[in-house]
């Protein structure tokens, strides 16, 4: 079973992320920020990352950079879930590493849909 | 309500400096668009809300009344369902259109509280970062 590191600074968002997540046979950690998320991912294998972008301490765009410096997650998969949909946010997260870019609100059967297709 | 019509004819704000007011101004009008778009996502978020709660409850019911155990009807309804999950997303829209707002409130309220038109000048606001006016899926890109 995949597993799926779910960043969110919303409760809410976290709480729909992960429901969808494990309703699709995924297990799920949860962070709830960058930071957070960054030892989160130290302590155990994580399959793909699905992050917010706006977060305090650390946003998704420094979280996959941070990843992307770790040999550990060079390959991993990040996709970025954000209200955010301006160009120059997408081409600096593409810039960081991220491998998509979803803009919210998600459907949940197009994100499991994108996460089949990053992590099989 | 949209204030652009009302704010185009208004004169400058007494005793401001008329750039300042201007500016003042373009910040009112941006949140009173940002109200109305607040009320669009909410409105769009209940009616979806609502919809997914009555679709997936008829299709229980339609389960539970069947004469058989009809799969059908479970998987219709966790198709309601996630209709459901997509609206329920509108309480992370609206908080952060409510905290760009009140940003750029407390910009404006810090603004008029200083002493002289040489204090006034703007620093910038960061980009609104919801630019959503529905509560349909937004896009996905993959790199």
């Amino acid at each position: 079973m995949h597993t799926i590191l779910a960043v969110d600074d919303s409760a809410s968002m976290r709480q729909m992320v992960t429901f969808t997540l494990r309703h699709a046979g995924y297990n799920v950690v949860e962070a709830v920020d960058g930071q957070d998320a960054l030892e989160k991912a130290a302590a155990r294998d994580i399959d793909l990352v699905l992050t917010d972008q706006n977060m305090p301490r650390l946003d998704g765009i420094g979280l996959t950079k941070r990843l992307r410096d770790n040999p550990k997650f060079k390959s991993t998969p990040i996709l970025i879930l954000t209200t955010e949909s301006s160009e120059q946010m997408k081409q600096a997260g593409r810039g960081a590493g991220a491998t998509g870019w979803l803009v919210k609100p998600f459907d949940p059967a197009k994100l499991i849909e994108v996460i089949r297709k990053v992590v099989g | 309500m949209c204030a652009d019509a009302a704010a185009a004819d208004e004169p400058a704000a007494a005793g401001l400096p008329p750039e300042f007011a201007a500016d003042l101004r373009g910040h009112l009008i941006a949140v009173n668009r940002d109200l109305d778009r607040l009320q669009q996502l909410l409105g769009d978020a209940c009616g979806t809300l609502q919809s997914g709660f009555l679709g997936a409850a008829a299709h229980l019911e339609e389960f539970r009344a069947g004469p058989a155990p009809d799969v059908g009807c479970v998987e219709r309804a966790i198709e309601h369902l996630d209709t459901a999950v997509t609206a329920l997303q509108v309480q992370d829209l609206a908080s952060q259109l409510i905290e760009h707002t009140r940003v750029r409130l407390r910009r404006c309220a810090d603004r008029l509280a200083r002493d002289t038109p040489a204090d006034m000048v703007p620093t910038p606001l960061p980009p609104n970062p919801v630019g959503q006016t529905r509560m349909g899926s937004g896009f996905v890109e993959l790199f």
